[in-house]
């Protein structure tokens, strides 16, 4: 499957990977199951204190909607404490609705399996890169963590290449200086 | 007020024909709708709100969620009644509606009025009310005419589904208009200036005080607390300030009172003269006696019963003239402002004693600034506390009062 894809680090000539969390349209995105006092923006703080943890439930529903279509390459995710770390998540590719009954119904784009290696802050977890070769937009569902009764992050980074001449605001640029 | 989407779960069940409510219980909701819809889609300009009924063939969803406030007024006119209320599916199918809205941000939020028996049991009510909470879905539900028999579930299912106090419960008892007692409710101004009611209102239950404090002020001169807080905030602290101040006033005076027993003599017949409409108030100068003296409580019995037969014979008109000299208004007694605002042109202690057994009635009879906010009936903080408190304790009380009309007459004074 990702055969065609390189090592992680060393990027393809033509796209290069890089950090695309701020392609992350936040007005549009949204979080399902979030503790109030822990809302979904401390994922991009980057503190550990800061964080996102879930209500209810350990389960949790990220919707990240990007400004332009992005390939997502990899991930990275930290969580505070193992016991509330994220063990199966989900990943949906472009839906504009979702919720935990739809997590249920819908066949997962990828599940991930996230062991306390991939929790470690330089460790990034690679995707099948080619199933996110035009993502607008990214759904994380927690299904499961690792015993506690709530499931907490603290950070959260997205590498990728934004798809070349989609961005709109880049084209508005260009006729004001000329 | 933030964006928020709504969505209206109305009771079209058989139960919505009963007529505890004016006309009914159905136009009273209908009217109760419109007003809800009118204030979510002007707090702010993308709000949308959709309607559904909840019983007849099944649940029938009549608008999504639109902003076109002619559509939603219009949707319910062609609504019949009928059939039994699936609240549990209700509230699913609203929850669904709200997942396909079309602005993405934004809260989320079910109003569901219910006026017949809830038969889903509680276990699933809380099951569906933690689906809601998981879904980021607030919950406000308006409980009208079968109020004692669905509070317990229902009470359940809002603090299942409540998350950060978004979520409320509001009964409204028959005989009020319901669409009165909910602009007052945080279901129509948000649950933050709830809590600022709250604290103006001087008593338990967001809602109720709210109402209550509304009311109270209103009596000088219709200032709302919702749409002038600040002025209403400054009215009722000078307000306190002066009732704390006649309290000290009538203390002394009562003290000195005691001292004097043939003054005493006086005093107690002028009591009977004043209370005589209320025989409460009778009964507790009978009690005050008990403490001065034998002699006196003697006396005091004799006037308890003169005062017993006053009111029996509704002769407490004739009264009138000695009743307006101690203070008390006339034979309708112990309304929200002539009670304490008279006063302020007493000119002897016997006038102070007749404020100083008010006071101490008040103080028992319920609580902090009950009898202050309470209806005109006399029957003081019972009659308020029920208006738009969602704790049952306060709606168990409210056999309440006997004239509703006259209640909800003054209500929208």
């Amino acid at each position: 499957m990702s055969s065609e894809g390189p090592p992680a680090p060393p990027p393809p000539p033509s796209n290069e990977i890089v950090d695309i969390t701020d392609k992350i349209a936040k007005p549009e995105c949204f979080v399902l199951n979030a503790d109030p006092k822990y809302p979904w923006e401390n994922l991009f703080m980057g503190d550990d204190r800061l964080q996102l943890r879930s209500d209810t439930d350990e389960q949790l529903i990220l919707h990240l909607v990007f400004s332009e279509a992005v390939k997502v390459h990899s991930l990275n995710l930290v969580a505070p404490e193992m016991e509330a770390a994220p063990a199966t998540v989900k990943l949906y590719l472009n839906k504009t609705s979702f919720s935990f009954d739809d997590a249920e119904n819908i066949e997962p784009t990828q599940v991930l399996e996230l062991t306390e290696e991939d929790y470690k802050a330089e460790k990034v977890t690679l995707l099948k890169f080619v199933k996110f070769q035009r993502v607008s937009s990214l759904t994380i569902f927690v299904e499961n963590n690792n015993g506690a009764d709530y499931t907490a992050l603290s950070m959260l980074r997205l590498f990728g290449t934004p798809l070349q001449g989609t961005d709109v605001s880049k084209i508005q640029k260009q006729p004001a200086q000329g | 007020m933030p964006l928020e989407t709504t969505i209206i779960c109305v009771d079209n069940s058989e139960w919505t024909r009963n007529g505890d409510y004016i006309p009914t219980r159905f136009e009273a909701q209908h009217d109760a709708v419109n007003l809800v819809t009118g204030a979510k889609t002007q707090q702010n300009p993308e709000s949308t709100v959709g309607v559904l009924t909840m019983a007849g063939r099944g649940v029938e969803l009549l608008v999504s969620p639109t902003d076109d406030i002619g559509k939603l007024l219009s949707c319910l006119h062609s609504v019949r009644m009928g059939g039994r209320v699936d609240m549990a599916g209700a509230v699913q199918v609203a929850q669904l509606a709200l997942k396909h809205r079309r602005n993405k941000n934004g809260s989320q939020r079910v109003v569901v009025f219910v006026c017949s028996p809830v038969e889903a049991d509680a276990k699933t009510l809380v099951k569906v009310g933690k689906q809601l909470k998981k879904n980021g879905i607030a919950v406000d539900v308006v409980s009208l005419g079968e109020i004692e028999e669905n509070q317990e579930k229902l009470q359940e299912f809002v603090e299942a589904t409540n998350s950060n106090s978004n979520s409320h419960l509001v009964s409204i008892p028959a005989g009020f208009l319901p669409s009165d007692v909910l602009v007052t409710s945080p279901i129509i101004h948000g649950g933050e200036e709830g809590s600022e009611g709250a604290g103006m209102g001087a008593g338990a239950g967001g809602g109720g005080a709210g109402f209550g404090g509304t009311s109270g002020l209103g009596d000088f001169g219709g200032v709302d607390a919702q749409s002038d807080p600040a002025l209403a905030m400054a009215l009722r602290v000078s307000y306190e300030e002066e009732r704390a101040r006649q309290e000290a006033a009538a203390k002394a005076a009562a003290a000195t009172e005691g001292e004097n027993e043939g003054e005493a003599k006086g005093m107690a017949m002028e009591t009977e003269a004043g209370a005589s409409s209320s025989g409460t108030a009778a009964a507790a100068a009978a009690s005050m006696g008990g403490e001065v003296d034998e002699e006196e409580e003697a006396l005091l019995k004799q006037a308890l019963a003169m005062s017993m037969a006053d009111s029996g014979s509704s002769s407490s008109l004739e009264n009138k003239g000695k009743t307006a000299a101690s203070g008390t208004g006339s034979g309708e007694t112990a309304g929200a402002g002539q009670g304490e605002g008279a006063p302020m042109d007493m000119e002897d202690e016997d006038a102070a004693y007749q404020l100083a057994l008010k006071m101490s009635m008040e103080e028992e009879g319920g609580g902090a600034g009950g009898g202050i906010y309470g209806c005109d009936h006399g029957h003081g903080s019972r009659g308020r506390s029920i208006v738009g408190c969602p704790r049952s304790a306060h709606i168990r009380g409210s056999g309440v009062c006997d004239e509703p009309a006259g209640l909800v007459g003054r209500s929208r004074s």
